[in-house]
């Protein structure tokens, strides 16, 4: 009895030093990151460096939100930026995979097929040519030009998620509603888009880390220091000022909040719809 | 009536085609312009952009750099996806078992994947700094070195050192796909398995591992194709130095065409890399085909 204790103790001794060292893993780039951000700036740079702040202060962020780059301004870009992705997608998005999940026509699989093929086509390939089109549609240095350029990155997965969202939704709710007098675009409106809401929002998100997240792109759509956003701002930085870590961290510990508070509070929407795209893509 | 019924089959048509014409418009006319431009003589200043065949993928294969930044590519990429399915792999089996918290570590695992690819190219430089980075602190006091390694500027240690960010970043997508694996399989499974008399061991082998293959190809094929068009950590963390030690190709192709304004030639090097990219797609596919029989 006691050899079957002290077995079952030694297991979960183990299992505990197991999730420590997982945690430990996952989790220590970003306590070196927000604990350096909050250490009196010449503290960031004593060698060998503390391991646990010696006082807490808001100095660095002070200094990012005040000095030379125009942090706020790039913030601000950002959020324009992805939030106009979103909003734009979910509308082509939505849009499409109705047609593809509720309609029978000729080209519904080969296109739908074709959206699905687009999903892994590298960036790279298509970057210069595509930098020469947006110029020439004037849209060089434009929120526009980089939200249609993440909307076409966006949509493949997207629209893959509403088709799945939609076909789970039985057809026979917007049948009934559509006999009782609604318009098909009614019964959309008020019964299909309402019981979608949960892979909406999963599509959102996603999209939203995908457009807050950019960085190439958005590096060669830009030039004007007034229009980059947060990551070509906080690359810019890195390469400017090399080791000014104390600006750094602060920075990049205000670039992450957006995306882990929405990761945190959507967490099931988010891993629902990085499955279906990875599984379905 | 029959007007009607004609406008409502163009319906979906009208749903599809704003879709269908940004994703012309933004992919596949510029995926006809790299072709064409890889098959003329285009610098950016040239006015006159002569039709040279297959001459710029002639240059850029015999070129000094190809066969280092060819090698670096696969290297990084092969490299990535092996360490990250092995630490998503072991994460997501030990995460399996009824631990307390497990649901809470496998959230908090997750994070890593959700940063933006700038944040972790700038944490990473700080963390294996030789002056304040703690990993040169922990390896001094632990007497493992004697000298603190200059991680990033050394031509040894460079591609480890990006690698390792990649791997942080990347390993959370394969504990979520291996537990969603892992989950997909019913406990009557092992339970068989145990009344046959088989161990831990052997339910791993014969039950686990059969049931994972499929979702480990799958993930290993995305892993790689991602780490491979990653351009975010390298082109941050070294610009693909020391020298060309850590250059892959989208890098190359972005030096080629946006400073060395060789459009020509990179457009080469974009074609090269779209075909190697859709054979490996290609086979993914095919995998996923296998699935749904």
């Amino acid at each position: 009895m006691n050899m079957m204790h002290q077995a079952k103790f030694g297991v979960r001794l183990l299992e505990l030093v197991g999730v420590a060292v997982i945690l430990f893993i996952s989790l220590f780039p970003f306590y070196w990151m927000v604990s350096s951000s909050l250490k009196p700036a010449k503290e960031i740079f004593a060698s060998p460096p503390t391991w646990i702040p010696s006082e807490i202060t808001f100095e660095n962020y002070r200094n990012l939100l005040s000095s030379g780059p125009n942090f706020a301004r790039y913030f601000l870009n950002s959020a324009i930026i992805a939030s106009g992705t979103v909003i734009l997608t979910l509308i082509f998005a939505i849009a499409a995979a109705y047609a593809f999940s509720r309609y029978r026509f000729r080209g519904n699989k080969p296109l739908s097929l074709g959206f699905l093929a687009t999903q892994f086509f590298p960036l790279t390939v298509v970057m210069i040519p595509l930098y020469m089109t947006i110029s020439r549609l004037g849209l060089y240095n434009s929120y526009l030009g980089l939200i249609i350029s993440y909307l076409v990155f966006a949509l493949p997965l997207a629209v893959w998620l509403l088709i799945g969202v939609f076909e789970s939704i039985p057809k026979e709710l917007e049948e009934a509603a559509i006999v009782d007098g609604c318009t098909r675009a009614q019964a959309l409106w008020k019964i299909t888009l309402p019981l979608s809401s949960s892979g909406i929002a999963a599509v959102a998100i996603y999209v939203f880390m995908l457009a807050w997240n950019e960085f190439i792109l958005a590096l060669v759509l830009t030039s004007e220091d007034s229009m980059r956003t947060i990551q070509v701002g906080m690359a810019s930085f890195f390469d400017q000022y090399g080791t000014r870590y104390d600006l750094l961290m602060s920075a990049g510990t205000l670039t992450s909040i957006p995306v882990v508070i929405l990761f945190f509070f959507m967490q099931k929407q988010f891993v629902r719809g990085a499955l279906a795209g990875a599984v379905k893509g | 009536m029959k007007l009607h019924q004609g406008w409502r089959r163009l319906t979906p048509y009208g749903l599809v085609l704003p879709s269908v014409i940004v994703m012309c418009l933004i992919m596949l006319y510029p995926f006809v312009k790299t072709v064409e431009f890889s098959l003329r003589d285009y610098t950016l200043y040239s006015s006159h952009r002569p039709f040279v065949g297959l001459a710029n993928f002639a240059k850029v294969m015999k070129a000094e750099w190809f066969g280092v930044v060819f090698k670096n590519t696969l290297a990084w990429s092969f490299w990535s996806m092996l360490f990250q399915m092995i630490m998503g792999l072991s994460v997501a089996l030990f995460l399996h078992r009824p631990i307390p918290g497990a649901r809470v570590v496998r959230s908090l695992v997750l994070l890593p994947w959700v940063m933006p690819g700038v944040v972790v190219s700038t944490i990473w430089p700080m963390l294996l700094s030789p002056l304040f980075g703690p990993v040169n602190d922990a390896l001094l006091r632990l007497g493992l070195i004697q000298e603190p390694i200059t991680f990033l500027g050394n031509i040894r240690t460079a591609m480890p050192s990006v690698i390792s960010a990649n791997v942080w970043s990347g390993f959370p997508f394969w504990v979520l796909m291996v537990t969603a694996g892992l989950q997909n399989i019913p406990d009557e499974l092992y339970e068989a398995a145990a009344i046959d008399g088989a161990n831990k061991w052997q339910q791993f082998r014969y039950v686990t591992l059969p049931h994972l293959s499929l979702i480990l190809n799958i993930t290993a094929v995305l892993s790689f194709i991602w780490s491979f068009n990653n351009l975010t950590l390298i082109f941050v963390m070294t610009k693909g130095g020391p020298l060309y030690f850590t250059r892959t190709m989208p890098l190359q192709i972005y030096f080629s065409g946006f400073q060395q304004h060789q459009i020509g030639q990179a457009s080469a090097l974009a074609v090269i890399t779209f075909v190697f990219i859709a054979v490996a797609v290609f086979s993914y596919l095919r995998m996923t085909r296998r699935q749904e029989m």
